[in-house]
């Protein structure tokens, strides 16, 4: 079967990354500026990744998005004016318990959750048997839960 | 699980977003490549950057936008300026629309563009205008594109190219050049050359510079250390070079060209201007090859540099965004190696006082060329009916300073 080529696969992955990164970020402007670099990202190696390409970019949003988090660049947010307040909280919850997290069972819960990816697929990305990816997922939401104290809408 | 934290407003990303992907990618690429030994860089196989320049509406300050072009026996030429705010239009397509079976001739004009050169750049010189001999143009091309036999031929005129101007006597070629016009350069290709030209393209040199920018520089296998103190060109080493459009500027535009030799002397292409043009050709192949295989010679990626590079260029009114996506799916279908070159055979002569060059009408390869573009099938001689002189491959001159292929790159 002929590789799949990156120029046909582009709008699918820019909008996993896009949407991986606002639901973090909850901001527009960040949410594109990360999906563009996880995108170049991907293209630079392309035949490596292609296999898992929609986990790959996934987690490279993800881990991109975490990172502003953490270096305290984007702690606001331009909240919508319906719900505004709920989503805030719940993102800036969200936000807080992700990195909270171990970095595997947050890598987990990004590609299961955040990314909606199916677990053969994290456990694929991650080079793991789906069995610890079930244990990871199974911990990690389990503390994401205390952490967001089930938050309205949340888990 | 978390749905409510989406973007109520979508995402569906755009051209502009495509476009600046590339950029980053490329800008990946020339962190990666600049930290490693050149030998690592991958040469890459391409397409064409005027092709893709092409793409470019004019929108212009001074007022020029579409140029109408030509009847193929150039007779009459009207301006016409851009509505700039008249929306291009462009829905890109999963596939290249299907191109007209017909050869077409594009004359293909690089022009000076100061606008996007930075003052402190080691290569500002090779965008300014070259004011001692007052010259408006530097590169004139006609590009033969023909969609039936994937055929490329290039076939470029010494900008010192002695031929008949209509209505003005004889003069240099690019003398017949108007920055706003140019309909007399055509009528002196048909009145000199019997040459017709469909389509018009003036690539600003600013375009060619973003262009190859954006797909990530180009990589060239050096056969010298080369250096041009009028263009700031200096590359200290042979072997594989990996050029960013500044510096590719510098190379293609460079007229007073040295290379090293083995024993660590300086000295100047003999060939000068036609080793220039060989150059630029060979140059023009590897951006070629290097944009489709980074994957922006679709639909998609052309569409994305017409809305991104629309003010670096001027095309002929005939040259809609739909053309282009015919042209460029044709384009796509060739493998650069297979783009023949080809420049005009001529010897330097001395007319009133400046050094001209005069085209050699009788050589047989230089006319088989002259048919090609021409769109005549391969003249039988008079005097050996038995031999067709069918174009050669290439015709520059055996002393031009080109990359050496045998070099990995």
């Amino acid at each position: 079967m002929q590789r799949p080529r990156f120029d046909d696969e582009f709008s699918d992955l820019a909008g996993i990354a896009y949407r991986v990164a606002y639901r973090i970020l909850g901001d527009r402007p960040s949410a594109e500026d990360i999906a563009q670099e996880s995108l170049a990202r991907a293209y630079q190696r392309w035949t490596r990744i292609v296999e898992y390409r929609q986990a790959w970019v996934a987690r490279v949003a993800g881990n991109l998005a975490l990172d502003q988090i953490r270096r305290g660049k984007r702690t606001m947010m331009t909240p919508r004016p319906v719900d505004a307040e709920i989503l805030l909280v719940e993102r800036v919850d969200l936000q807080r318990a992700l990195l909270d997290l171990p970095k595997r069972q947050r890598e987990a819960v990004v590609l299961r959750y955040i990314a909606d990816l199916s677990e053969a697929d994290v456990a694929a990305l991650l080079g793991c048997s789906p069995g610890t990816i079930k244990s990871h997922l199974n911990r990690g939401t389990t503390r994401l839960r205390l952490a967001l104290h089930d938050s309205p809408g949340g888990l | 699980m978390f749905e409510q934290l989406d973007d109520t407003e979508g995402f569906e990303p755009s051209d502009v977003f495509f476009v600046e992907t590339t950029r980053r990618w490329a800008s990946l690429r020339r962190r990666r490549t600049t930290t490693r030994a050149a030998g690592g860089v991958l040469c890459l196989a391409i397409a064409t950057p005027v092709f893709v320049g092409a793409a470019q509406r004019g929108d212009r300050s001074d007022g020029l936008g579409h140029v109408d072009a030509t009847p193929a026996d150039g007779t009459t030429v009207e301006t016409e300026p851009v509505d700039s705010t008249a929306a291009p239009g462009i829905a890109p397509a999963e596939t290249f629309p299907a191109a007209d079976p017909q050869a077409t001739n594009f004359l293909i004009v690089g022009a000076d563009g100061n606008a996007c050169v930075d003052p402190g750049s080691p290569y500002a010189k090779s965008f300014a205008s070259d004011a001692s001999n007052g010259e408006r143009t530097d590169t004139i091309m006609v590009v033969r594109l023909d969609a039936a036999t994937d055929q490329v031929s290039v076939l470029s005129f010494p900008r010192d190219l002695w031929v008949k101007i209509p209505g003005e006597g004889s003069g240099r070629i690019n003398a017949a050049y108007r920055h706003d016009d140019p309909q007399l350069l055509i009528d002196a290709l048909w009145s000199e050359f019997q040459v017709p030209v469909d389509h018009f393209i003036r690539l600003d040199f600013c375009a060619f510079k973003k262009f190859v920018d954006a797909v990530g520089g180009v990589d060239v296998p050096m056969s010298y250390a080369v250096r041009d103190a009028n263009t700031g060109l200096d590359i200290a080493q042979s072997g594989c070079h990996l050029f960013s459009g500044d510096e590719a500027l510098a190379y293609v535009r460079s007229r007073h060209f040295e290379y090293m030799d083995e024993t660590g002397s300086w000295h100047e292409d003999p060939s000068s201007d036609l080793g220039r043009i060989a150059r630029q050709q060979d140059f023009v192949r590897r951006v070629l090859a290097r944009a489709s295989s980074s994957g922006i010679l679709t639909p998609r990626g052309v569409s994305a540099l017409y809305e991104a590079y629309r003010d670096d260029l001027v095309v002929d009114t005939g040259l809609t965004i739909a053309k282009l996506l015919e042209f460029a799916g044709a384009l796509s279908a060739v493998s650069p190696s297979d783009i023949r070159g080809y420049q005009i055979e001529a010897t330097a002569k001395n007319i009133a006082g400046s050094a001209v060059l005069v085209w050699d009408k009788s050589s047989s390869s230089m006319n088989a060329i002259l048919d090609l573009f021409r769109g005549l099938p391969p003249a039988i001689s008079p005097a050996s009916p038995a031999s067709a002189a069918t174009a050669p491959e290439s015709n520059a001159p055996a002393s031009a300073i080109l990359p050496d292929t045998q070099i990995e790159c």
